[in-house]
């Protein structure tokens, strides 16, 4: 991944979440939201940060995906694995 | 009118499958599952249980009014007085006790089971739609190296495997407080046999449960359940009989 800001992963995996989440309003989709709370299945959720993976070009530990709450948590560990 | 007739009788199919593939696990009269709508009314929710949906979107509000309404029909079916079913602080369903259970929305539909048996430490479910090929990315990551295949035998089991891991992944938490990763869980994937025991990899897991669970696929969904016993208080009812896959 090249340098992009923590925003610039945010849309992202915002665009990734509204892309296989389609009644998922935009506007909701917010840092400190849950993708569970938003309507995402588990499924959905593994989709997503596999396709904002494969967008970005990282590859995160899946030990560390297990711990994550809410997108704001994603987006920064996608962002800090990018950035290494 | 037709759909409604058609969703009527999915449910029912749903159901009674659930009901077969857990029957093994525990005698009839400690457990009971539901298969319904996976809208429901938030105006039915208690005030606690409402005011935990204030932050959800409205489509997750009217999934988790669902799931509460088919857990209260649960417990109820049980004996047990309807209580509030808050949430714990990782976002699963907080049961009154004595009774475990585990709540899956997939598709428009949901599926609530709950139960009570003095060794049962947690029960998981999951309900998958498989509305579509498995996505292969997602296989990438959830799936560990021995349970990954050149090519699947069907369609449906990828689902079936994700569904196992993650009614293992639920009914292990309940039980021991761990939150486990999908690396963490290795499912000896021997289907079309209906049962899977589950290997739980991770570090600090001391073992002395039996962990056994069941998964099915019926009308376009893959359905798993999955039961921690507490090894030493087991009578023996766990044993999965003569078709089990291990």
């Amino acid at each position: 991944m090249g340098q992009l800001s923590n925003e610039e992963v945010f849309s992202v995996v915002k665009k990734h979440l509204t892309d296989i989440c389609e009644d998922v309003d935009p506007a909701a989709v917010v840092r400190e939201a849950s993708m569970k709370d938003l309507g995402a299945s588990s499924l959905d959720i593994v989709e997503i940060v596999s396709c904002s993976m494969r967008e970005l070009r990282v590859r995160v530990p899946r030990a560390e995906l297990s711990k994550l709450t809410d997108i704001g948590g994603l987006v920064d560990l996608l962002h800090r694995v990018g950035a290494a | 009118m037709g759909e409604r007739l058609r969703q009527g009788c999915s449910l029912g199919v749903i159901a009674s499958l659930i009901e077969r593939t857990f029957a093994a696990m525990l005698p009839h009269e400690t457990w009971s599952v539901r298969v319904g709508p996976g809208g429901g009314d938030i105006l039915a929710l208690t005030a606690d249980e409402r005011e935990l949906t204030a932050h959800m979107a409205p489509r997750r509000a009217a999934q988790f009014a669902a799931g509460r309404r088919e857990a209260r029909a649960v417990i109820n079916r049980l004996g047990y007085p309807v209580a509030p079913i808050l949430r714990n602080s990782d976002g699963s369903p907080l049961w009154p006790p004595p009774l475990k259970g585990s709540i899956s929305h997939s598709g428009g539909l949901v599926a609530a089971v709950a139960g009570y048996d003095p060794a049962l430490l947690g029960i998981g479910i999951d309900l998958e739609a498989m509305g579509r090929l498995f996505p292969a990315g997602a296989g990438d990551l959830v799936f560990n190296q021995d349970e990954r295949q050149p090519r699947w035998p069907c369609p449906s089991f990828p689902y079936r495997l994700f569904s196992a891991k993650e009614a293992t992944m639920k009914a292990m938490r309940q039980a021991t407080g761990l939150r486990l990763g999908w690396e963490e869980i290795s499912i000896r994937a021997e289907f079309p046999g209906q049962r899977f025991v589950p290997n739980i990899l991770h570090q600090a897991y001391a073992g002395g449960h039996s962990v056994i669970g069941g998964v099915t696929t019926a009308h376009g969904f893959s359905v798993a359940v999955c039961a921690v016993f507490n090894l030493a208080q087991s009578t023996g009812k766990t044993d999965l009989g003569p078709d089990a896959r291990v």
